[in-house]
């Protein structure tokens, strides 16, 4: 500890190098800081569960190639040629496919006025089968009876008077104890629904929504020209059962199928931007970080060129090498703690804006610690070479030139 | 005297070549983050329509549920639809009180030149508009024109190609008069139009600003006469008891579906209509519709682009992100400017010695970080173009022409590193001139 004084006077009488890495440190950690907690959100959110069986669910686009009085008739029929396919398991129509930015959207009220605004909602009409076509898991109520289901052309918000919440949706609901949702009314468009039954999950169409967790679904389905199914393989017939059930429907003229994917890749191409946005905050880190440790090691090299005599000197007067080495860890530690003591006030700082504008969370405390102990050691780690380069300066260099 | 210079900055770097390659390769490096960044910032951030932004505006007209607003602004205020309904578009078009109309939706349908096979057919989009789309929107023809005024009355069965679909369906040949085949129907080329890409692609909604134009344009009554409907894929808001399953249902309900752009001789025309507007809902008003109370909006380009945000808050932060970065990239090169400089303090001594003066000094090191910056910029502008050639494959979502360097970029990507290159150098070079040639020469 007698090595402190020294260092700071040393320091200060040759602020620049030390004031410049500085700088650099305090940026660093503030940049480390926030983007990490960015990139560990973007993590989470690209990973959010989305209720479905995603390994065995593949989706499309197919129109109905008949008149609008026949398209009733053609969808069942289209069901009834899907499910004799060995491969599949089972099939259904949506009015929009989880994660493909398409979709409709909300408000969700408590009374028939909008000042009971609860929430606002991604909607889901889907046919019979859903809950096994999909994987979802209804956690509490009951599932859609076959007489609730309706098919028609008119609008789906219209034809029922029941539908199911996910969990998310009833907790907004009963904040005090979402088991109670369960036979509650709700308002959408000053018309009452009441809630038959809450599924644990179901992700809403949107990827870049924060709250997608948040969706409904409503036991009717709107028939149109085109038509959006969701078809479940049996377990490892995926591509078997997505070949046959193209084939089966290709056989009537005039069908088109457009958007023929697997979920999987409908995920991976719903979150491309948000995994590419996170790959671009941790390369900007890694290379922050090297950056800054090539500035400790140039600033400390730099330090024990300009006192390779007091150095000499140091160690003709007796000191060990490894005293040596000690000073120079230290003055790293005390420049680094600098450093990152601005850096935690700016990160804070930064950390208040970044919070208005993407609605992210404070930055929790153990971030500036686990980020505080990794600037020391990369700091330690970078001017272990110079320093230790240092302590084989000999002490007869002290005495050579004047 | 610029060239000796010159050569005693390139003899200096050659003699330190690991400090040089650590200068040059921070600043590289640096500026290269810096400048991807600002590249995507500032390409969003164009104006597409740069000597007509004012004179273009969107209409915006409140025709939504009494009930409850469209949806929330980003200031909280209720926001009131960006389409319109197709009651109150062709009440609009009709009455003819802009100079120039640009309506349209779009629906998306098998497309094969009446000459191909069957199995050519591919699935497309297709923008249903009125004649003066191209006019308005600022594309240009290589074949042909837009079709006539009659069209847009009579649901002509005409169709405009872009350049790149020409070449699919004709080889690319001047196809005006072919006949192309949309679904069922026989339509005759009128025209085919350059490639075209408004960065931002303005016109339509935030989400789709990032995205190729599309390649084929009917005149929009011609969809309305075929009934050409694609309700799971084009962009509607409906409120109420909305019907949902047929175009001739979407025409008369109080679903908002059509984009509307007008433009104006001169931009003093702009209040005038927008009185027209007010009158019109006024009018509207009286038959029991546009009951909600936020008034009606006419947005310039540039007004619609402020308001939709077309540089997302996320890519501002990048920026400061790399700017943050390219400071500490500079801090370190500073640090090993000293270095570098304290290493020649012989070398400086010697020259103060033999007559050069100070200034000389601050010159001959000057043009070393001036040499630094500059290679250190031209290595940072290829980094560039690798990272934004990168960044392209990543986000395939956007169009290319976002992550693409202009001429201005490039040559601001050069003067940025040089001119940070200088301001860092300046105080390294200030003490190196302050080297006394005693205390050197004494070492010697």
């Amino acid at each position: 500890m007698k090595d402190f004084k020294p260092i700071l006077k040393t320091l200060w009488k040759n602020k620049t190098s030390p004031i410049l890495l500085v700088i650099q440190i305090a940026v660093a950690f503030t940049i480390l800081i926030n983007v990490s907690h960015m990139a560990v959100n973007k993590w989470q959110e690209i990973h959010k569960p989305s209720g479905l069986d995603e390994a065995n669910i593949f989706t499309f686009t197919a129109n109905l190639p008949v008149e609008p009085a026949g398209y009733k008739a053609r969808l069942e029929q289209d069901f009834a040629d899907i499910l004799e396919l060995s491969s599949v398991e089972n099939v259904m129509a949506t009015n929009s496919i989880p994660l493909t930015n398409w979709g409709l959207g909300l408000a969700l009220n408590r009374t028939e006025s909008d000042e009971s605004y609860i929430t606002y909602a991604g909607i889901y009409s889907m046919t019979a089968n859903f809950v096994d076509t999909l994987g979802l898991d209804v956690i509490l109520g009951r599932q859609f009876e076959q007489a609730e289901m309706v098919l028609s052309s008119a609008d789906y918000t219209v034809q029922s008077s029941t539908l199911m919440v996910t969990k998310a949706i009833a907790e907004k609901i009963s904040p005090e104890d979402w088991t109670q949702t369960v036979g509650k009314t709700i308002y959408i468009h000053g018309r009452p629904y009441q809630i038959v039954g809450v599924v644990d999950e179901l992700i809403a169409t949107w990827p870049n929504w924060l709250r997608n967790e948040r969706s409904i679904i409503f036991p009717a389905y709107s028939l149109t020209k085109e038509s959006k199914f969701m078809v479940k393989a049996r377990e490892g017939q995926l591509k078997q059962a997505m070949e046959e059930v193209h084939a089966v429907l290709m056989r009537h003229p005039g069908r088109i199928i457009d958007k023929f994917h697997a979920f999987s890749h409908t995920r991976d191409s719903g979150y491309k931007p948000m995994a590419s946005s996170l790959i671009i905050l941790c390369a900007v880190t890694i290379g922050l970080v090297v950056i800054t440790m090539l500035g400790t090691f140039g600033q400390a090299r730099f330090a024990i060129l300009r006192r390779k005599r007091q150095i000499g000197t140091r160690r003709a007067l007796g000191a060990t090498k490894w005293q040596i080495v000690r000073y120079y860890m230290l003055e790293n530690i005390v420049i680094t703690s600098i450093g990152i003591l601005f850096g935690a006030i700016f990160a804070v700082l930064l950390n208040v804006k970044l919070m208005d504008f993407f609605e992210l969370l404070s930055v929790p405390s153990e971030y500036f610690l686990f980020g505080a102990v990794a600037v020391l050691v990369a700091g330690q780690f970078a001017v272990i070479p110079p320093a230790l380069g240092a302590a084989n300066i000999s002490p007869a260099s002290a005495t050579r030139s004047a | 005297m610029v060239s000796y210079y010159i050569k005693l900055a390139w003899l200096s770097l050659r003699k330190t070549p690991l400090l040089s390659f650590l200068m040059i390769g921070t600043i590289a490096i640096g500026i290269a983050a810096a400048m991807i960044t600002i590249t995507v910032g500032y390409m969003m951030a164009q104006n597409p329509l740069p000597h007509k932004s004012e004179r273009v505006a969107m209409v915006h007209l409140n025709s939504w549920d009494p009930t409850q607003p469209y949806g929330y602004r980003r200031n909280g205020k209720n926001d009131i639809p960006s389409t319109l309904t197709y009651q109150d578009a062709m009440a609009l078009l009709q009455a003819d009180k802009a100079d120039k109309h640009a309506l349209f939706a779009q629906f998306s349908e098998m497309i094969r030149a009446k000459s191909m096979d069957v199995r050519d057919a591919q699935f497309h989009p297709v923008r249903s508009t009125t004649r003066d789309f191209f006019d308005v929107f600022g594309a240009s023809f290589i074949h042909g024109s837009t079709w006539g005024k009659e069209a847009d009355q009579t649901g002509e069965q005409v169709i405009v190609l872009s350049k790149q679909e020409n070449e699919r369906l004709f080889d690319g040949v001047n196809s005006v008069g072919q006949e192309v085949l949309v679904g069922t129907l026989l339509y005759r080329v009128v025209g085919v139009i350059d490639d075209w890409q408004p960065t931002p692609r303005f016109y339509t909604h935030r989400y789709l600003m990032f995205q190729s134009t599309l390649n084929y344009f009917v005149p929009l009554e011609s969809q309305i006469r075929n009934e050409l409907f694609s309700p799971t894929s084009m962009g509607w808001s409906c409120w109420g008891d909305a019907p949902s399953s047929t175009l001739a249902q979407l025409l008369l309900s109080e679903c908002v579906w059509l984009y509307m752009w007008v433009e104006f001789d001169s931009a003093d025309k702009k209040d005038d209509y927008f009185d027209f507007l007010s009158d019109y809902s006024e009018e509207q008003r009286q038959v029991g519709r546009f009951t909600r109370p936020e008034p009606n909006r006419l947005m310039s380009v540039t007004e619609y682009l402020e308001k939709e945000g077309a540089v997302s808050k996320e890519n501002i932060m990048g920026i400061w992100f790399a700017l943050a970065f390219l400071l500490a990239c500079l801090c370190n090169v500073m640090s090993l400017m000293m270095t570098k400089f304290h290493g020649k303090g012989g070398e400086i001594g010697l020259r103060r010695a033999v007559g050069a003066s100070k200034k000389d000094i601050i010159i001959q090191f000057g043009f070393e970080s001036v040499f630094i910056g500059f290679v250190g910029g031209v290595i940072g502008l290829l980094l560039a173009q690798v990272g934004l050639s990168i960044l392209a494959e990543m986000f395939s979502n956007l169009h290319k022409n976002v992550m693409t360097m202009d001429v201005y970029l490039m040559v601001g990507t050069i003067g940025l590193a040089m001119s940070s290159s200088v301001a860092f150098g300046l105080w390294p070079v200030y003490r190196a001139s302050l080297i006394q040639p005693s205390s050197q020469l004494k070492s010697l």
